[in-house]
C-alpha cells in the first residue's frame, strides 16, 4: 500500500513537472483599485489610433526561421471592420481580407496555402493590434514592476491584456490568452507624430504568434486617418 | 493538451505552408524583377507587331544592350491601390554588372537591399540605422529566378515566353507586354509592361498591372552605363550602402 502511495506521488509529480514544462499557465489578473486613472488609461488604450484610419506597413514575416518581408495595407473602419491587403516587396497580391466586424471573407490567398493561419491566425493578430473594444468587462492591473495594464475580459476564458509604459500613456507590450494560454504577445516601440493624428503612433510592433508559430515585425510607413470606405468595404 | 503536442499538430500545416510559399514567390520573383529591366502607367498602346517584327525587335534590343557591361540607374516606385487615397511612392537605385552581379535597393520610403553575386542571393534591411541581412526564404528559386533576370538584362525573353505570352506594340517607344499563361499568376497581375525607348532600347517604365484600379509603376532615370561599380556593392555580407540611403 505504501508503495503504492508512493509510486502515486512521484507519477503526479511528474505529471504536474511536465505539464508546468509544457507551458505557464498565465493566471486572469486581478483589478487593483486604480478607479481614478481608469478613464486616462482606457482613453489611452482606445486613442491608440483613430476611430478610422489607412495604413501602409512593411512587414517580416518569420516562419520556422525563414524571413519573408511584404508591404501591407490596412484600412480599418468605425465600426470594427476592415480590410487587410499584403503585396509581396515588388508587387503582386499574396493576402487580402475583409472583417464586417462579425465574419471574414477572405478575398484572395495562394492556392495551397491553409485558411486557419490567416483565418485564426492573422486576423485576430490584426484584431488586438488595432482594435480595442473595451466595456464593462475592462479594468485596470498593476504589476509587480508598477506597470499599468488594461485587461479586456473576452470570454470566460479568454482574455486581452494591455501593458503601459510606466508614467506614459503609451502601450509598451501587450498579449492575449486562452484558457491559461498565452497565444500571442506584441511589443510596441519607436512612438512617432503622423500628420492628423493628435497622438504619437507606434512605427514598429512586434508580434509573436504562439498558436501558429510565426513572428510578424511590423514598420509602419505610413498612415492617414480616413478611408476611402467604398473601396476598402465594398460590401458596405 | 501540452505544448509539444499541440506543435506537433501544427507543425505540418506550416510545413505544407513553406512549400507554397516557396511556389508563390517564385511567381512573385518574376513579377517583381522584370521591374529591373525596365519602367509608366500604361502609355499609349501602338501597332502590335507581328511574330517575326517581335522576334527582330527583341534581336535588335540584345543587340544594343550587349556592350553594357554594367549599369546604375536610379528608379520611382509608385505603388496605385484603390483601397489608400495616395500611392505609396519609393524611391530607389539599382545595379548591374556583367556577368551576374545585380542590386536592387530601395532607399525611401523604407531602406531594403536585394542582391545577387554568382548565383548567391542576399537580402538586408536595417534596424535601428543598421544594416541587417534576412534569413531569406525561398533562396533556391531566388537563385534561379534571379539568373533569368540577368537574361532579360541582356534582353533575352527566350525562356519568358514559357510563363508569358509576350506582346509588343509600337508607337513613339515600344511596349513589350507579358501577359501571365498561368491562371494562378492571372490572379495576381494581369500584365507587366515594360516601355522601351526606341532609339537606345533601354527600358525606361515598367508597369505592373494588378487589375483595373490597382498598379505598380516604375519609373527610371539617370541611367549610367559602363561605370566601375565596386565590387563590394555586391557584397552579400556586408555591402556598400550608397548615397540616400545611410553609411555603411
Amino acid at each position: 500500500m505504501t508503495n503504492k502511495l508512493v509510486v502515486i506521488i512521484f507519477l503526479t509529480t511528474l505529471l504536474i513537472n511536465f505539464t508546468s514544462c509544457s507551458f505557464n499557465q498565465y493566471i486572469l489578473p486581478q483589478p487593483a483599485s486604480l478607479q481614478a486613472e481608469k478613464h486616462t488609461y482606457i482613453h489611452a488604450l482606445q486613442n491608440t489610433y483613430p476611430k478610422e484610419f489607412t495604413a501602409i506597413q512593411r512587414i517580416v514575416l518569420q516562419i520556422r526561421n525563414k524571413q519573408y518581408d511584404f508591404l501591407g495595407y490596412l484600412a480599418m473602419s468605425r465600426n470594427n471592420a476592415f480590410r487587410a491587403t499584403v503585396f509581396s516587396d515588388m508587387g503582386g497580391k499574396f493576402i487580402d481580407l475583409y472583417y464586417n466586424g462579425e465574419k471574414l471573407e477572405l478575398i484572395h490567398k495562394p492556392t495551397g496555402i491553409p485558411d486557419k493561419p490567416i483565418s485564426n491566425g492573422v486576423t485576430y493578430d490584426i484584431k488586438h493590434l488595432f482594435e480595442f473594444i473595451a466595456g464593462n468587462n475592462t479594468y485596470l492591473v498593476r504589476n509587480e514592476k508598477k506597470e499599468i495594464s488594461v485587461v479586456i475580459i473576452i470570454s470566460d476564458n479568454k482574455f486581452e491584456e494591455y501593458i503601459f509604459q510606466d508614467n506614459k500613456k503609451e502601450m509598451a507590450s501587450s498579449r492575449s490568452v486562452h484558457n491559461g494560454r498565452i497565444i500571442r504577445e506584441a511589443w510596441y516601440q519607436n512612438y512617432a507624430n503622423f500628420e492628423g493624428f493628435d497622438y504619437p503612433v507606434p512605427q514598429k510592433i512586434f508580434i509573436k504568434n504562439y498558436q501558429w508559430h510565426y513572428e510578424l515585425e511590423i514598420e509602419l510607413l505610413k498612415i492617414v486617418p480616413e478611408v476611402k470606405t467604398h473601396n476598402a468595404f465594398p460590401t458596405e | 493538451m501540452g505544448e509539444s503536442a499541440f506543435r506537433l499538430r501544427i507543425k505540418p500545416i506550416w510545413l505544407g505552408l513553406k512549400m507554397k510559399l516557396n511556389q508563390f514567390f517564385f511567381l512573385l520573383l518574376i513579377i517583381g524583377f522584370l521591374s529591373i529591366q525596365s519602367s509608366a502607367q500604361s502609355s499609349q498602346q501602338g501597332k502590335e507587331l507581328t511574330s517575326d517584327e517581335g522576334d527582330l525587335f527583341i534581336q535588335q534590343m540584345a543587340e544594343a544592350l550587349k556592350t553594357r557591361e554594367s549599369m546604375q540607374v536610379n528608379f520611382v516606385q509608385e505603388r496605385h491601390f484603390s483601397v489608400f487615397l495616395e500611392p505609396l511612392i519609393s524611391k530607389g537605385i539599382c545595379f548591374f554588372r556583367e556577368p551576374d552581379k545585380l542590386r536592387w535597393e530601395i532607399y525611401e520610403s523604407y531602406k531594403s537591399i536585394l542582391i545577387y553575386n554568382n548565383r548567391s542571393v542576399a537580402k538586408f534591411d536595417f534596424e535601428q540605422g543598421r544594416l541587417r541581412k534576412l534569413k531569406l526564404g525561398s533562396v533556391d528559386i531566388m537563385r534561379e529566378i534571379l539568373n533569368q533576370i540577368i537574361s532579360w538584362m541582356k534582353g533575352d525573353f527566350r525562356n519568358s515566353s514559357q510563363i508569358y505570352e509576350i506582346k509588343i506594340y509600337k508607337n513613339k517607344d515600344y511596349q513589350l507586354r507579358l501577359i501571365p499563361k498561368s491562371k494562378e499568376l492571372l490572379k495576381s497581375i494581369k500584365y507587366i509592361e515594360l516601355n522601351i525607348n526606341a532609339q537606345t532600347k533601354h527600358v525606361t517604365t515598367v508597369l505592373i498591372k494588378e487589375t483595373e484600379t490597382d498598379f505598380i509603376q516604375i519609373k527610371f532615370s539617370n541611367e549610367k552605363d559602363n561605370l566601375e561599380l565596386a565590387e563590394e556593392l555586391f557584397d552579400l555580407k556586408n555591402p556598400l550602402i550608397v548615397s540616400g540611403s545611410g553609411g555603411r
